[in-house]
């Protein structure tokens, strides 16, 4: 396994507790805040972090693939957040222990609630079932695992690789019955548009069946107005707390 | 199970104070002359209390978490204090956390005032500035929304959490001997 090489380019006035864990190729802008024991790790990409976001605690932001990982500024990520989507727009709240799937990009201004799991379809696909003629066969294929929502954030990996391994189209009726499953719909990426509010409805079968509801921006001066102050106090009182980290 | 089967723990993993609290030495305790801990109360390993969040503008010692006596603060739950703005400005206000409190593994509590007696399940959010009176119960994996105000007696659950029922009125001495059971039994190997 390849080791990860740490490559660090942060911004002024950025705010970074000592016990932040930082790793790989990293970007973040200036005025960012970093809590303790929070995790940036660019695992095979790069990560750039736009200025002003805040990171709280025992946030995971990682990046699993090999393109960059863009997020803009302005942004929240509360508590326990596990964050590995590839594009993340300016001014968006994650509230905490919400996860984002790697196939879900978000744009501007949107509010993901707290304990969400945001996939690209919020149910898994089941296992298809193998064309009429392979009947016989049937009994002895590996039906396609479902994922079980606590680890739906690894579904988009899983979906990856299985494209790769298609069926053959005709079997013939000797054989023994192949193990691997029957091929996926590719994976698509979802978008989540600006101004989205995202949360588990009071009836959510699984923290990935959530609503939806389009903010009409009202109060965004307000938001815009707290976030700022929060950073103005963050940046006074948690090097008085905390041992900070120096980058050169 | 016996109710006096005693629980262990490694002496070398925690550390005992002079008043009886057991704090466990993987605990990420920050700002820790800002914390008051009221007397043989237990953090076990891995949670993370941030006591550098205090109210702007002050100097001098102040107390950001006030935790009451016989808590139990479950694994790898993070306690901070709640924010918001007031008359302009932004601050952390101090949290207050009663006696015989105790809070699951894996849960976030922002609340502004948990009264005592309060059981909080495991995996729970506990949402800023939520104000949750005497002997409440918040049942595991619910989400308490922010400002939320939980009634004494009442356990809530769900996300967003709402009333599901009324706790029996024996419950203040039913929990209070539980948490004073619980130290009893929390002893080293």
């Amino acid at each position: 396994m390849a080791t990860i090489k740490d490559a660090f380019s942060i911004g002024s006035k950025c705010t970074i507790v000592h016990d932040a864990d930082l790793r790989g190729d990293i970007t973040i802008g200036s005025g960012s805040v970093l809590h303790p024991r929070c995790s940036i790790v660019a695992y095979s990409g790069p990560i750039v972090i736009g200025s002003n976001c805040i990171i709280e605690e025992t946030v995971i932001i990682v990046n699993r693939t090999k393109g960059v990982m863009r997020i803009g500024d302005n942004n929240h990520f509360q508590v326990g957040c596990r964050i590995e989507s590839p594009q993340i727009g300016h001014s968006n709240i994650f509230n905490p222990r919400c996860r984002t799937s790697p196939l879900i990009t978000i744009g501007d201004h949107c509010s993901i609630g707290a304990g969400c799991i945001v996939l690209p379809n919020p149910f898994p696909p089941p296992f298809s079932a193998p064309p009429p003629g392979e009947e016989e066969e049937k009994e002895g294929a590996t039906p396609m695992q479902e994922e079980p929502a606590a680890a739906a954030a690894e579904e988009g990996d899983e979906a990856d690789r299985d494209p790769s391994s298609p069926r053959p189209p005709s079997l013939p009726p000797k054989d023994p019955p192949l193990s691997t499953p029957a091929p996926l719909p590719a994976p698509t990426t979802m978008h989540i548009p600006s101004h989205s509010t995202l949360f588990l409805s009071s009836t959510a079968s699984s923290p990935s069946d959530i609503r939806t509801r389009v903010w009409s921006g009202e109060g965004s001066g307000q938001g815009k107005a707290f976030h700022l102050k929060h950073l103005e106090y963050l940046r006074e009182m948690v090097p008085r707390g905390n041992k900070l980290r120096m980058f050169v | 199970m016996s109710s006096s089967t005693p629980i262990r723990y490694s002496k070398s993993d925690y550390i005992e104070t002079d008043t009886g609290n057991k704090v466990a030495k993987s605990c990420h305790i920050k700002g820790p002359s800002n914390i008051v801990l009221g007397g043989k109360t237990i953090i076990q390993p891995g949670v993370m209390i941030r006591g550098d969040l205090r109210r702007a503008g002050g100097s001098g010692p102040a107390v950001v978490i006030a935790v009451g006596k016989y808590c139990v603060m479950g694994e790898n739950s993070v306690i901070r204090p709640p924010c918001k703005t007031y008359k302009g400005v932004f601050s952390y206000y101090p949290m207050k956390i009663g006696d015989y409190v105790s809070i699951g593994s894996n849960s976030i509590v922002e609340a502004a005032s948990i009264g005592n007696g309060v059981e909080i399940g495991k995996n729970c959010i506990i949402g800023p500035l939520t104000i949750i009176k005497d002997n409440a119960r918040i049942a595991d994996n619910s989400i308490v929304g922010p400002g939320t105000i939980i009634p004494s007696l009442g356990e809530w659950g769900g996300s967003p959490a709402r009333p599901t029922v009324t706790l029996p009125e024996s419950t203040p001495e039913l929990i209070e001997a539980k948490a004073k059971a619980y130290y009893a039994r929390f002893q080293p190997e």
